[in-house]
Formats: structure tokens, C-alpha cells, sequence
């Protein structure tokens, strides 16, 4: 029997973390927003508010004072800056120091369970084995005074950490420590936006130019002038996530203060509603799941420009880490689009992420919701037959220019072996990125049309695209009455409107685009708007194999017959008489 | 007197403008400091954490205040300099609205 001194002592009590490292990084982002206001201010102190060609006493007065308050909010934006990359920092270590608590508390459980059994078995254990089970209690209390020790380390790390913050607070608590502190300093962001290169740069100019800042230059600039980089084709998508993210922060809070004292002008009114959407869309995609990590989605805001397209606003928000994705794909919406539906696409990106990644459990991946351009505001349905025709394809051909800008942004600045890119262009987005193709070099490996009212006026084959043969793919639900807009036939919605589509069908024959199934079990009788809707929608065909052709499996994606539409009749689509495929049966 | 209206009299009114519109802006900002959530912070840096908003809360919020005063004296000075200049036949009252505080 062995007892007492030869039996390990239960491990320790560990200590406890009373924190939430997500709200000290909101606290964190709310300082640096703050930041970035009082840099404004400075800048304007010193420039635009110095009335130089004003002389005389009073007006030297005022510029005495106004240089004073320059610098004073340039020492206090440096200082916030500093705090608010502090407590960021912070945020990132409670994380780090959570999930190390969390895995000594699994090693406390587990040894807990070991010392109780040892307890229990030590008066059974007979005299032959009594060596090695001493071993044993050798062993397991050998495990817990390491616990122990690493519980100690564990403490005094975060006591460390929580003395360092404190003391960040402390120095910059009065602004006689600001001045002290700060007096004289040089903003980095200064000398690096001097080195900026201008308007027109290329993509890859403008990548060239950021990796050569120092760390603490790119920390400077994203927080002092975010809107200098956080839409620039060539900035990294994590560094324009952080700068969008504070001129979000910033937006939200001087336009709600406006609200607040009843001084908000229609136009603000507009930005507000477009900044709220644009937060509740990264919400959006943080609320989903990643089926792979069980981990929440990250969300990247590579694209927020509130008061873009007179109003209508450009906002794109990621899910996943554009960066360092091996599958990217880019999602352009239609009709009815500005940035107040900015939350709507980011459920259907986060959906078709999801699906990704069931796919590619093992890659890395990421989706972009593009409202990059100023699509047509309204269905063509609600308008009358023909409003395709009066919107035409002028609004796609400049977003196109923009969406190949974008395409090309997204390619400088990624990190690695080149990523599989592609662009999914829904209703009239299916144009606009067709036409991006077509007008311009785009950088994409495959192009998908869904939905789509016709591939715009001067492409007629798949060829025409400039992609690889067999890689512009087509989603035409049989019901969708938009996705016959572009029909050739002797009686069509393009003879009877005398040309108001826009292009041919890319579904038809004689195309070349390779179709794949996209109907739905829930589909119309015969026709229905709601069948313009479905392609993103889980359990469905379109679903299933537009992410089969984002991980690039494309032996997996189901294909479908073309459509034929005959001189000596109606025009006929294979997919009207198939029953669609159950969801998971595809 | 010793101030000429050389300046452009509207040019003081948008810089006065401009100033009432940074003092909304950094009124914002003290708000937002105020409203930062303090609630994720340990126990053992809350205390600095509070200590801290609230007194940037109030640091912003004094900058603030010196914008509206900026934008006021602004307006007095061109009053001063179109009361002085009212013989030259300016249309004083038309300025005076053009160039007042917006909102």
C-alpha cells in the first residue's frame, strides 16, 4: 500500500482572466478614429484656416493662436495614436494570454483527473508493481510543479502586460505630459505620404511604395490619413481593412453627432445610412462560422467611400484574408445596387464563402463583395421592358473600368504564389465584368455570368473575353426572366425593345460560355423575378457549382445544355424540363 | 485700426465656417473617447483606463470649444472690418448672412 508523501498533491488553482480582448480592440479602434479627427485638425490649423493675405494686429493674433492650436492637436493626435496602438496591442495579448490560460486549465483538468485516480488506486496496488506505479506519482507530480511554474509565468505575464498598458495611459494623461512627450516629434505619416506615388500610378507602383515604408510609417499612415490609402489599388487588403476601418469609426461618430443635435444636412443623411451599412456588413460576415476552423469569419473593409456615385456610395467588404488566399473571387452585383445593400451581398459572400470552404477545407480563400461602381438603381421589370436599354451599358462600361482597376489591385498585392482569381459578375454585374474583360485586360482566370442580361453589345463569343478557352462560365435559371434579356432570337426582347439589351445571352448556343445547372427546387411555374435571386442561395445548384469553379474543381461542376432559340419558333432551354436537383444532391 | 480688407471678406466667412464645422467634428471625437468601451480592460487597468477617457474626454472637448471661439472671433473681425469699410458701399448685411454660422 503506498500513501502520503510518495502520492502527487492536487495541481494548483489557476488564476483567472477577467477580460474581452475583441472589446478592447473596439476600444482601441475608437481612440485611433479619434486620432485621425485630430490630425485633421492640425492639418487644417495650420493650412486652410491661416487667411494669409489678412494683415494687421488682429490678424496676426489669430495666426499666433491658430499655429498654437495646430500644434497642440498634432501632439495629442501623435499621443492617442500612441495609445490606441497600445491598448491594440493589448487586445492581442489578453487573446494570446487567454488561449494559454486555456490550455493549462485543459492540462489542470486532465491532471486533476490523474492525481484522483492515483488516490483511489494506491491501497489496491500490489507489491510487484508498487515501483512502477510510484513512477507513476513521479510523473504526474512532475507535471504539476511545472503547471504550477507555468501558471506563475502566466500571472506575472499579465502583470507585465496590464503594468505597461497602465503606464501608457499614465504618461499621456495631461496634456503638460503630451507636450513633454511629444513637443517637436515628426509624424511619420508626414514624410511617408510625401513619398506617395501620384494620381495614375499603377497598381503595382503603389504596392512598391507601401512594402518600402517602415512598420511604424504604415501604422502612422493607416491611422492619420486612412482615406489616403484605405481605396488605393496596390495597398494590402490588411492595411486598407485598418485604414477604411478607422475612417468608418470616425464617419460614424461625427455624423451621429450631427444626428444627435438635429444638424445633419440630406446629403450626411445619405453617408450615414451608406457608413451604417458598411458596418453592419462586416458584422454580416462576421456572424458567420468558418466550417473548417468552427472560428467566426474574418472580414476584410477593402473598399468605403460613402459619399461615392452622388451618394450612392462604394463599399467592399471581404470575407476571408484577400491577402494570402489561394482562391479569390470577386462578386459584382446588378441592378438595384448601392451601398445601403451593402449588408444583403455580405450575407450572400459569407454564404458563398461557407460553401467555399466546405469545398477547400484544406486552402485558404477568400470572397469580395464588390459595390465598386454605380449600378442601375432599379430592376428592369419594375421600370418597363426597355429600362435595361435606357440604363444600356454605360454604367457597366465604366464600372468595368473600375472593376479591371480593382482586379489588378488585387493581384499587386498579393502575397505569394499567384492566387486563383475569380469574377463573378451577377444581373447587369454580369455585364459590367464582361465588359471589364472586354475593354480591358482582365487579370481573372475564370469569369462567371449569372443572371445575366447579356454579356454587353460587342461580344458575341466566349472568346471574345480574352480568359483561357472553356474557363467563361454561365448560370441562366430556366425562370429568371432577366437572364433572357439578351436573347437573339427572330422575337426577342432585343427585336421587339429595337436593341435595348445588352448583348447576347451568353446562356445561348453559339456562345461558347460553358453553362452549368442553375435552377432551383423552388423555382416558379413559369417565370419570376425570385428566380433572379437564387444563385447564392444555400442548397442550390448555382450555389453548389459556382463554388466548385472558385476552388478551381471544375470536373466536380454540373453542366447544363445550352439554350436554342430557332428561326421557326420558340426559343427552347434544356434546363426548363429538368427537375432541379435536390439541395446536397447536386 | 490697423487691419485692411485686402482679404477677401468671404474667405474669412469659409474659414469661420470651416472652423464651426471642425468644432463639430471634434466635438464628435470627444464623444467617441467618452463612449470607448471600457468594459473588456482587467480589473487592474480599468481604473487607469477610465482616468485616462475621461480626461482626453475633456482635452478634446476644450480643443473643441477653442474652434467655436476661433470661428466667433473670425465673425467679429469682419464685422469690425466691414463697419470700418461700410463707406465704400459694401453690401454689409448681404455678407454678414453669406458668411455666418451654418449650423
Amino acid at each position: 500500500m503506498i500513501a502520503g508523501p510518495g502520492l502527487p498533491v492536487a495541481p494548483p488553482e489557476l488564476p483567472r482572466l477577467e477580460a474581452d480582448p475583441a472589446v478592447v480592440g473596439g476600444f482601441a479602434s475608437e481612440l485611433l478614429a479619434a486620432s485621425a479627427q485630430l490630425d485633421d485638425f492640425g492639418s487644417f490649423a495650420r493650412g486652410a484656416a491661416r487667411l494669409p493675405d489678412w494683415s494687421g494686429v488682429s490678424a496676426d493674433a489669430y495666426r499666433d493662436a491658430t499655429g498654437a492650436d495646430g500644434q497642440r492637436a498634432d501632439v495629442m493626435s501623435l499621443a492617442l495614436r500612441e495609445v490606441a496602438h497600445r491598448a491594440a496591442a493589448h487586445a492581442d495579448d489578453l487573446a494570446r494570454l487567454r488561449a494559454r490560460l486555456a490550455g493549462l486549465e485543459e492540462l489542470r483538468a486532465h491532471l486533476a483527473g490523474e492525481v484522483d485516480r492515483l488516490h483511489r488506486e494506491a491501497p489496491l496496488v500490489p507489491d510487484e508493481q508498487q515501483v512502477a506505479f510510484l513512477a507513476r506519482c513521479d510523473d504526474v507530480a512532475g507535471l504539476v510543479a511545472r503547471l504550477a511554474v507555468d501558471a506563475a509565468g502566466w500571472a506575472s505575464e499579465l502583470a507585465a502586460e496590464e503594468a505597461a498598458m497602465n503606464r501608457s495611459f499614465e504618461r499621456v494623461l495631461t496634456l503638460d505630459r503630451v507636450e513633454q512627450r511629444y513637443a517637436g516629434s515628426a509624424d511619420p505619416a508626414d514624410a511617408a505620404l510625401a513619398t506617395r506615388p501620384g494620381a495614375g500610378a499603377t497598381a503595382t507602383e503603389v504596392h512598391a511604395w507601401w512594402v518600402g515604408l517602415s512598420a511604424a510609417a504604415q501604422l502612422a499612415v493607416m491611422a492619420a490619413s486612412p482615406g489616403a490609402i484605405g481605396n488605393l489599388d496596390g495597398i494590402p487588403a490588411r492595411a486598407r481593412d485598418a485604414a477604411n476601418t478607422v475612417s468608418l469609426e470616425r464617419d460614424l461618430a461625427a455624423w451621429q453627432n450631427l444626428e444627435d443635435q438635429g444638424l445633419l444636412t440630406p446629403d450626411e443623411q445619405l453617408w450615414l445610412e451608406n457608413a451604417r451599412a458598411a458596418r453592419d456588413a462586416v458584422a454580416t460576415i462576421r456572424s458567420g462560422l468558418d466550417p473548417v476552423t468552427r472560428e467566426p469569419v474574418g472580414a476584410q473593409l477593402y473598399l468605403y467611400e460613402p459619399a461615392a456615385f452622388g451618394g450612392d456610395g462604394a463599399v467592399a467588404v471581404a470575407a476571408g484574408d484577400l491577402d494570402s488566399a489561394h482562391h479569390v473571387s470577386v462578386v459584382v452585383p446588378g441592378f438595384g445596387t448601392d451601398a445601403e445593400s451593402a449588408p444583403f451581398q455580405a450575407e450572400r459572400v459569407r454564404t458563398l464563402y461557407e460553401s467555399v470552404r466546405c469545398l477547400d477545407g484544406s486552402g485558404a480563400d477568400a470572397v469580395l463583395s464588390w459595390i465598386g461602381y454605380d449600378a442601375p438603381d432599379n430592376v428592369p421589370w419594375g421600370e418597363g421592358w426597355d429600362a435595361a436599354g435606357v440604363t444600356g451599358e454605360y454604367l457597366a462600361a465604366v464600372g468595368g473600368d473600375h472593376l479591371a482597376d480593382a482586379v489588378d489591385g488585387l493581384r499587386a498585392e498579393h502575397t505569394g504564389p499567384p492566387a486563383h482569381l475569380t469574377v463573378i459578375g451577377h444581373s447587369y454585374g454580369s455585364t459590367t465584368a464582361a465588359l471589364a474583360a472586354y475593354d480591358h485586360y482582365l487579370r481573372a482566370d475564370d469569369l462567371v455570368l449569372v443572371g445575366s442580361p447579356g454579356a454587353g453589345g460587342g461580344t458575341h463569343h466566349a472568346a471574345d473575353l480574352g480568359l483561357a478557352p472553356g474557363h467563361v462560365w454561365v448560370g441562366s435559371a430556366s425562370r429568371d426572366p432577366v437572364s433572357w434579356l439578351g436573347d437573339r432570337g427572330w422575337v426577342s426582347t432585343d427585336s421587339v425593345t429595337g436593341g435595348g439589351g445588352l448583348g447576347v445571352d451568353p446562356s445561348s448556343d453559339g456562345f461558347g460560355a460553358v453553362r452549368f445547372r442553375a435552377e432551383d427546387v423552388h423555382r416558379a411555374w413559369l417565370t419570376s423575378l425570385d428566380d433572379h435571386q437564387r444563385y447564392f442561395d444555400p442548397g442550390s445548384e448555382s450555389l453548389h457549382n459556382l463554388s466548385e469553379v472558385v476552388v478551381g474543381h471544375y470536373g466536380s461542376v454540373g453542366l447544363a445544355g445550352p439554350r436554342h432559340d430557332p428561326w421557326y419558333g420558340p426559343p427552347v432551354d434544356p434546363e426548363f424540363i429538368r427537375r432541379p436537383d435536390p439541395p446536397g444532391g447536386a | 485700426m490697423t487691419d485692411s480688407l485686402v482679404v477677401d471678406p468671404f474667405a474669412i466667412g469659409r474659414v469661420a465656417r470651416a472652423w464651426d464645422e471642425q468644432h463639430l467634428d471634434l466635438q464628435a471625437a470627444s464623444r467617441q473617447i467618452g463612449a470607448a468601451p471600457l468594459s473588456g480592460f482587467t480589473p487592474t487597468v480599468a481604473g487607469a483606463a477610465l482616468r485616462f477617457v475621461a480626461a482626453w474626454q475633456q482635452h478634446t472637448a476644450e480643443l473643441a470649444e477653442g474652434c467655436e471661439a476661433r470661428a466667433d472671433g473670425l465673425r467679429t473681425a469682419l464685422d469690425q472690418l466691414l463697419t470700418a469699410d461700410r463707406g465704400a458701399g459694401l453690401a454689409v448685411d448681404w455678407l454678414r448672412i453669406a458668411t455666418g454660422e451654418r449650423r
